[in-house]
């Protein structure tokens, strides 16, 4: 009976805490300008991240080694620090954008310019990480993310049966008004947005902090199974709802307060209210994981004590890696460069990262050595191929495409 | 000498024939003993060619077979590499190994065999790179490079692990490498921090050591960093 609960629980705060920035700003931007045109590469992400952090959950369950423990034996230590510097620049990244997106949630409610703001909720961000248990901080804000339902709500009132939503769902290629690039290049953002690489380095390491073992597998299979895909229908719903209200009238998404719209018109306050409250939590949660993850990638990289399930002193060097990628964040926070576009190029770099990551995950997911009995299916193996190409030609194509649509501008 | 002094380094036959690289080396376990860890390893053979990830990867190893798309691409290139013995060195020189044989004469088996004498590893699949830690699970920094004693009677033994990143910056070698050593020359001056192997008690997914992690050279940097930034913070010494 425990058991079923906490595998409940796992599910409802993984589905709560899936959504983050990158998937606000990327799904309602693609909803305002491609309809639900795109619709089907939040499919192809879920699918993705699903695969592989599952994959990641299984090698640091059974092998009490997370990822960048198994990147840096796979890939040699010159590889495997050249995906450091990348990942922990796109991670600084998305930091930022997540800080940035937070202050301008409170900005939303209080309208005191989200500068103000980007300072209290980086000491906020530090005061949870410092303090606050590693599962109750998990759980507290994965489920307090799932007040983002109200999304669903609003896109139902929009379009009532979800007639044009399928409809437009259906068809394949750019609107009239679009073209073939910016299509592709949207297409990467959301592929980005789905499956920053964070998400595996905070998946693979929470495996370790929660001190998951060979029994656990099921609540890791069950949550990333069950959990991420309802997080998923939260991408659509925003994205719908995007399509429904902005699509029509021609208007562009560039500022998070057109996010709200579809709610607030549609089911009031009380529904901005549920809003409001779950973006911030879910955004929170991503700012604690990418934090988190900053840290966890270079201690393990470097073989120092790492994690929240030892005393800030005896994990130093990992807490000094934290705080000071809280500095940095705020200081590009700060330059008031606009978090939008900040969380724009941190998802569209973060497709372009993924293969130096997965790889390793999906070799050492195969490797009875570190894996005993719970090596990959057949069919596992050929999806996760599949999707590694598929990775590899959206690492080639992002830089050319984002010089050549000016960022889908 | 270290174990990157050795890997790199090109590899020239009897002939003056270019060979390749030293790309990984195999150890067996039965030099003299060496405090808990029993007989210490012992250089046996020097594995000539490129060690990427296709060698890391380990599909040389028959019980690693998937995904069939990625094996097939990586196992052709990973066994039958050519291998020398260190009977086979006619003289190490600075980059340079010679060979005592023709490179035709040099066995390519398909992967690392089992020696009679003791167990056989790969340094570059089962020690480099590998998580170090203490009794209390706590860790303790990562196997960067090996020191290597050398011998009148024999090959080479490994007689300490060397941690940190004076260590790793010469395996990084190239420009990278040489910032790195000179920014960690310019903070810890000397030689890296050295632990020897004669604490190892356990090699598997991670290193296992028998002394606590505050007691290794390697925690100077981690201590710095408690006493200087976590210890001023309030609660740092809470659960």
């Amino acid at each position: 009976m425990k058991k079923v609960f906490e595998i409940f629980l796992g599910i409802l705060t993984a589905f709560g805490g899936f959504v983050d920035i990158g998937d606000l700003v990327a799904n309602a931007e693609t909803g305002a300008r491609f309809g639900m045109r795109l619709a089907w590469m939040v499919v192809v992400g879920v699918i993705g991240i699903v695969i592989y952090a599952e994959m990641a959950g299984r090698v640091a369950t059974m092998s009490q080694r997370p990822v960048f423990d198994v990147i840096r034996e796979r890939l040699g230590a010159r590889l495997a620090l050249v995906n450091l510097g990348a990942s922990f620049f796109i991670n600084l990244l998305t930091f930022a954008a997540e800080i940035g997106g937070l202050a301008l949630v409170i900005e939303l409610v209080t309208d005191i310019n989200y500068l103000l703001w980007v300072p209290l909720v980086a000491i906020a961000v530090w005061i949870v990480l410092w303090k606050v248990h590693f599962s109750v901080m998990e759980k507290i804000f994965g489920l307090s993310g799932l007040a983002l339902i109200v999304t669903v709500l609003a896109l139902w009132r929009l379009d009532p049966g979800l007639g044009h939503t399928f409809a437009s769902a259906r068809q394949f290629g750019p609107p009239p008004a679009e073209s073939w690039p910016t299509y592709a290049f949207f297409a990467i953002a959301l592929l980005g947005a789905a499956m920053t690489p964070y998400e595996v380095f905070f998946f693979s390491s929470g495996a370790v902090e929660d001190h998951w073992t060979r029994k656990d597998l099921i609540i890791n299979r069950a949550n990333v199974y069950i959990g991420f895909p309802l997080g998923g229908l939260l991408s659509l719903a925003i994205m719908g709802g995007a399509a429904a209200m902005f699509l029509p009238r021609g208007v562009s998404v560039g500022h998070l307060s057109q996010l709200t719209l579809p709610v607030s018109s549609t089911l009031g306050t009380a529904g901005l209210v549920f809003l409001l409250y779950g973006m911030f939590a879910a955004i929170f949660s991503a700012a604690l994981e990418t934090a988190l993850s900053a840290g966890y990638t270079v201690s393990q990289f470097f073989g120092w004590q790492w994690g929240k399930f030892v005393r800030p002193r005896e994990a130093a060097r990992f807490h000094v890696v934290v705080l000071f990628t809280i500095c940095a964040g705020v200081l590009i926070a700060l330059t008031t460069l606009d978090p939008i576009i900040v969380t724009e190029y941190s998802i569209v770099l973060s497709a372009a990262a993924l293969p130096l990551t997965y790889l390793p995950i999906l070799i050492v997911a195969n490797d009875p050595a570190y894996m005993k009995d719970k090596t990959n299916s057949r069919l596992l193996n050929a999806v996760a191929s599949g999707f590694l190409l598929l990775l590899i030609v959206v690492a080639l194509a992002t830089i050319p495409l984002m010089i050549w649509t000016k960022a889908g501008a | 000498m270290r174990l990157a002094d050795l890997i790199g380094s090109v590899v020239v036959d009897a002939n003056g024939d270019h060979v390749g690289h030293v790309g990984d080396i195999w150890l067996v376990q039965d030099g003299p003993p060496i405090g808990m860890f029993g007989a210490a390893l012992r250089v046996d053979r020097l594995v000539i060619g490129r060690f990427g990830l296709a060698s890391r990867a380990g599909y040389d190893r028959p019980d690693l077979r998937g995904p069939a798309i990625i094996a097939w691409l990586l196992r052709p290139r990973t066994s039958h590499r050519p291998v020398a013995s260190w009977s086979d060195i006619a003289a190490i020189e600075e980059g340079r190994i010679r060979l005592r044989s023709r490179v035709g004469n040099l066995e390519r088996p398909r992967s690392l065999e089992q020696g009679a004498t003791g167990r056989g590893w790969s340094a570059g699949l089962e020690l480099l790179d590998r998580q170090m830690v203490d009794p209390d699970g706590r860790m303790a920094g990562k196997v960067d490079d090996l020191r290597l004693e050398m011998r009148a009677d024999g090959p080479p033994v490994v007689t300490d692990i060397l941690a940190g990143p004076g260590a790793l910056a010469r395996r990084i070698g190239g420009g990278l490498g040489a910032w790195i050593a000179s920014m960690d020359a310019r903070l810890h001056p000397g030689d890296p921090a050295t632990i020897s192997f004669g604490v190892v008690t356990a090699i598997g997914d991670h290193v296992r050591l028998n002394v606590s992690r505050q007691d290794l050279p390697t925690f100077d940097a981690e201590a710095w960093a408690r006493d200087h930034i976590i210890a001023k913070l309030p609660g740092s010494a809470e659960a």
